[in-house]
């Protein structure tokens, strides 16, 4: 009987072993994108993960896309127009685009889809100065503003403004839309194995031309370790951020490319100004003063960085090099902290959200900080405790953040952080309730091209002269392929449009 | 046997019933709130109020979890907060790898643990044995997520020879289910051994002897048939330490299984997710533990007799 | 001679003879000479390094440098000593272990002694108690306790003491069961003494051996318990050097300064490996039928 058992055994093994031989022979119409943790839904206006983005933007399509040069042009629609106030913009639809269960895009599916992104709130401050969305005709929409609005062009791009099909949602339902997405993109959804991967699969019919992958498998991939080792050993093509130790293994490795850019995002400490400790200003200005940023880029980056000298990420409009910055000053640093009111020193909480970076940079922050009399307790909170402390109840003394940017624009990661009517949860967690920022910030967002920079270096020049946050380091995205694929670039956003690639 | 077996059952319940109290308690006491982890950051507290109601969650605590049993019962283990599909759904998506990882790990410690725990103690204090030993010790000795590294770099990424990633196939699971198995393989090799060499010791294995049995016989026969039932004790017990284990192991290898799924929704404060699949393993450990008890029946006819008694 | 004196001589002389088959296994007491060696090294560890320039102070100029005279396990991404970090590490990663273990021997040994003493329906609620944390898996339990209730250092003790408590409640539970019906315990309660002075000074003084063998193997468990969740970035707070923190940072540096991960990596397997041996060493010699 056992002789039995054990050749039962060898057959189902031998079995096993050809089975997965088959599985490992894979034509090159296939991609293996890696994503950052697998996504809780797909509905793109639910959410805030540029990791569900890549995907949105691969079932979804937008109003406007990015021309590749800081501009954006129309996409779904035809022709945009602006009135000569700024205050209304005319959308054009006149091709015939088609939802991927065969139904003809209308101009009704895209007041639904605008009207669906401004009730769900998660697009807030894009879609406070729009009024209403009204269908003129069969091919006109508009979209009328309360105030003009530099960055609409831009907003209208991101994935937030996903067009989707007001049939398909309604008989659907909101649940539905999270885990059966269906739009007009070049890419449809073909099966969702939980905690695995997600397939898509080419859209033959798309109306920009189908794309030239045919398959995506997205697989999620925490563990950066883990990601290196799968991405040299050729089980994904791609992997976002790598280890920036890895990097040099990267560059040493001729099957593979590592993009870089500067990310839509600052590193940097926030306070809270409504503690006792920190509501003055000489412990603010003095804080700026002690930390060596060079160091946290070598300490806690690898190198990977460059000092931050304005809270607006180097790729916004908006941004300029020229903006003056903090200087580093242990001396002025500790006389400050004495003028204070703090001589003998003071103690502090640093509080994170679990994460390796977050971490060092730490680390390095309460090196320094103790070197004027600043001891630095860190304190590491799971994300929800996290989420809780620092922006529900604002209860926090100082905080490591990176606010990303939803699209190019200094407005997109500059309102949210310190406009008075964004206090607390909605993203100013440093409590600043000023109406001189306020008022700079609302011009700024008003301002046009040419003036946008001189418009933002007021408001930067405010909050470096109070001192509500240290900028510290811009840092570099970066994502590495397979040299086989084509058409990728990095994505300051970390936001990618897969119908562009090619092997 | 029957009645001893339906006892057991009706305890199982009681437990996974305690269990299930601790943990929504757990869920409920500490810090976050699940609407607001949903929503993110940018939420305002309007929205988190309305999914709140949504969810249930404004519900006092013990309507909520009597809720959650009544429900559980039926087999509706509810939706998950975060994708709002059926959990049971979700967790029969993802508890295939882990069981399959965790069995495998298991196999793989039985089948190289116990017959080099037997030829330790065959040759006691021998060069095999002692290499044996301390490799055994060793293995026990090292973090799981290191050794699970190491066997990356150096059996997926130079020598090519398995995948480091995924669940495709069953290659996939042999680095995971090694480094799994690594724990259980030294303490049933230690456990095999120190057995083994108690009872060759014994009386009849003497006598066995010197009636002229082949060695063979009295190893196979006469020693390890009576070593197996602390051998089968560890294998039940270190199922649970496997099961514990794969939570750290799924992450090392990118793994969609049970683990990963539990400390996603741990984080996410999920905790429909969090009851379903903490019950899942709770009950599979349980039912393990049933199934070696029985076990001992075959192996020992005097617990065969007690249990036919009670 | 008084019963007193009788009794101590026996003890005496069952600890000598314990003692001595301990000293015949050679594998013990390598473990038992590497266990001392460690402890020797935490508790003067102030004297071999100190903590605030060594440890804790970071020293950019001197990064990433491989082992060398002046470090011996080099430094890592913030010019830290690694071996000064290693040593301090030590009475991190033993007082936890050592701290939770104590707390699990005596909650579970309290409730495995009245479990056992008393039977019947407080036996039946404790055991069931005891059993639902034994049917949630250790590794299990220490991560949704962590993970649910924060990261701090108490957080972690409780999480593996309560992992580990059923155990010792066990053990202590059958070894009172075997011993409460001899007659030393029945002389005892004939003299009138009361139930928690037989429990302390009858009972338990018979069930130290297997605790302690018991608990020799959890420490070496915990410590492992520990690490991994210092993996799961749900270990000690930083910059303190705990052994499974210094792994989780060195992780990322593997592949370009693999000392980082080898030299902790190595105080883990070590001390685990010399608990374990000596835990084995001290079953054997305490088991009476291993006698020769």
């Amino acid at each position: 009987m056992k002789k039995n058992l054990l050749k039962a055994l060898a057959a189902l093994m031998a079995i096993l072993l050809l089975a997965t031989g088959c599985a490992l022979a894979e034509a090159r119409d296939t991609l293996v994108w890696a994503m950052s943790a697998e996504p809780a839904s797909l509905d793109p206006m639910n959410t805030a993960s540029m990791n569900t983005f890549t995907i949105t933007y691969a079932l979804y399509d937008c109003l406007t896309i990015s021309d590749g040069n800081g501009g954006y042009k129309p996409y779904l629609a035809d022709e945009i127009t602006v009135s000569e106030d700024g205050l209304v913009y005319t959308v054009k639809l006149t091709k015939d685009v088609y939802f991927q269960d065969g139904s003809k895009l209308t101009v009704e599916d895209i007041k639904y889809s605008l009207d669906r992104t401004i009730a769900a709130g998660w697009a807030f401050d894009m879609t406070l100065c729009i009024d209403e969305v009204a269908v003129i005709d069969d091919t006109t929409v508009e979209i009328r503003l309360n105030t003009p609005f530099g960055g609409m062009m831009g907003s209208l791009a991101s994935p937030f403004f996903s067009i989707m099909s007001k049939a398909y949602c309604e008989s659907v339902g909101n649940d539905a839309i999270k885990r059966q997405p269906m739009g007009t993109g070049a890419y449809r959804l073909t099966e969702w194995a939980s905690g695995d991967h997600i397939t898509l699969e080419a859209n033959e019919n798309y109306f920009a031309g189908a794309p030239s992958i045919k398959t995506i498998i997205c697989k999620p991939i925490s563990d950066k370790n883990t990601g290196m080792i799968a991405l040299q050993n050729g089980e994904i093509d791609t992997f976002m951020n790598v280890n920036p130790t890895d990097i040099s293994a990267v560059e040493a490795d001729e099957n593979l490319v590592l993009y870089a850019c500067n990310a839509a995002s600052v590193l940097s400490l926030n306070m809270n100004i409504e503690d006792p400790v920190l509501s003055n200003e000489k412990v603010r200005q003095a804080i700026c003063m002690a930390i060596n940023k060079d160091d946290i880029i070598i300490g806690a980056l690898e190198g990977r960085g460059t000092p931050a000298n304005s809270a607006i990420p180097t790729v916004c409009a908006g941004y300029s090099s020229e903006t003056p910055g903090t200087t580093f000053d242990m001396a002025r640093a500790k006389e400050l902290l004495a003028e204070a009111g703090y001589p003998d020193g003071v103690s502090l909480k640093l509080c994170l959200k679990e994460d390796t970076t977050n971490q060092k940079v730490a680390t390095v922050i309460q090196a320094y900080l103790s070197m004027i009399g600043i001891q630095v307790e860190i304190e590491l909170m799971e994300g929800g405790a996290y989420t809780t402390a620092v922006y529900a109840n604002g209860d926090y003394q100082m905080t490591i953040s990176s606010w990303s940017a939803m699209f190019l624009d200094a407005y997109s990661v500059m309102y949210s952080q310190f406009h008075k009517d964004c206090y607390g949860g909605t993203g100013n967690i440093t409590h600043v309730v000023d109406d001189e920022l306020s008022g700079l910030l609302e011009a700024a967002a008003k301002a046009s091209d040419e003036d946008k920079v001189a418009a933002y270096d007021a408001v930067c020049a405010n909050i470096l002269e109070h001192a509500y946050q240290l900028p510290l380091v811009y840092q570099q995205t970066t994502i590495t392929a397979t040299k086989e694929l084509k058409g990728l670039e990095a994505s300051p956003l970390g936001c990618y449009m897969l119908k562009d690639l090619s092997f | 046997m029957a009645k001893y077996v339906l006892k057991r059952l009706a305890m199982m319940i009681l437990v996974v019933l305690g269990i299930s109290f601790i943990v929504f308690l757990i869920m409920n006491l500490t810090p976050g709130n699940a609407a607001q982890m949903i929503l993110g950051q940018s939420a305002n507290p309007e929205q988190v109020a309305k999914l709140e109601a949504e969810l249930g969650l404004d519900q006092p605590f013990f309507t909520r979890y009597f809720n959650f049993i009544l429900g559980a019962l039926r087999g509706d283990f509810g939706q998950s907060y975060q994708t709002r599909l059926p959990v049971f759904d979700e967790i029969l998506a993802r508890f295939p790898t882990t069981l399959c990882l965790a069995t495998l790990a298991m196999m793989l410690a039985t089948l190289v643990g116990v017959p080099v725990g037997v030829i330790s103690a065959i040759r006691q204090y021998s060069i095999v044995d002692n290499v044996s030993m301390v490799t055994a010790m060793l293995f026990a000795s090292l973090p799981s997520f290191v050794m699970g590294l190491l066997l990356q770099l150096s059996f997926a990424l130079n020598l090519k020879w398995f995948p480091a990633t995924g669940a495709d196939s069953l290659r996939s699971f042999v680095l995971p289910a090694i480094t799994l198995s690594a724990g259980t393989m030294a303490t049933l090799t230690r456990m095999t051994r120190s057995t083994m060499l108690e009872v060759i010791r014994a009386d009849y294995v003497r006598t066995a002897r010197a009636k002229g049995v082949g060695e063979r016989q009295i190893v196979l026969r006469h020693c390890l048939r009576n070593a197996l039932l602390p051998i089968v004790t560890v294998i039940g017990v270190d199922f649970g330490t496997v099961l514990g284990g794969s939570v750290v192991i799924e992450s090392v290898f990118a793994l969609g299984g049970l683990g990963t799924l539990l400390i996603t929704s741990i984080r996410m404060k999920d905790t429909p997710v969090v009851m379903a699949a903490v019950m899942f393993i709770t009950v599979t450990y349980s039912l393990v533990n049933l199934a070696v008890d029985l076990i001992y029946a075959f192996i020992d006819p005097r617990v065969k007799s007690q249990y036919t008694k009670g | 001679m008084s019963v007193k004196e009788n009794s101590a001589i026996r003890k005496r002389s069952q600890l000598s003879l314990i003692w001595h088959r301990l000293r015949r296994n050679r594998l013990a007491m390598l473990g038992l000479a590497l266990m001392s060696a460690i402890l020797l090294l935490a508790v003067f560890a102030d004297v071999i390094a100190d903590y605030d320039t060594k440890v804790v102070g970071m020293n950019m100029a001197e990064r990433l440098q491989t082992p060398s005279a002046k470090h011996w396990f080099g430094t890592d991404g913030y010019g830290r000593d690694v071996f000064a970090r290693i040593i301090h590490g030590s009475r991190l990663s033993l007082s936890l272990s050592i701290i939770s273990m104590l707390i699990a021997v005596a909650v579970g040994s309290m409730i495995g002694a009245i479990s056992g003493y008393f039977g019947g329906r407080v036996d039946d609620v404790l055991m069931r108690l005891m059993d639902m944390l034994l049917a949630i898996p250790p590794m299990l339990m220490s991560i949704s306790i962590v993970a649910a209730l924060g990261r701090s250092m108490a957080n972690l003790m409780l999480a593996l003491a309560l992992a580990y408590m059923p155990v010792f409640a066990r053990v202590i539970r059958s070894s009172i069961l075997s011993v409460k019906d001899q007659e030393f315990v029945e002389a005892a309660r004939a003299c009138g003494t009361s139930d928690a002075r037989i429990i302390l000074r009858h009972i338990i003084p018979n069930a130290v051996g297997p605790i302690i063998v018991q608990a020799t193997l959890a420490m070496g468990s915990s410590i492992l318990t520990i690490s991994s969740l210092s993996f799961m970035g749900m270990g000690i707070q930083p910059p303190q050097p705990e052994w499974g923190t210094m792994l989780y940072e060195g992780r990322d540096l593997i592949r370009t300064s693999p000392y980082l991960v080898i030299f902790p990596g190595a105080a883990i397997a070590v001390s685990v490996l010399s608990l374990n041996l000596l835990g084995d060493g001290l079953r054997d010699a305490l088991d009476p039928r291993l006698k020769n």
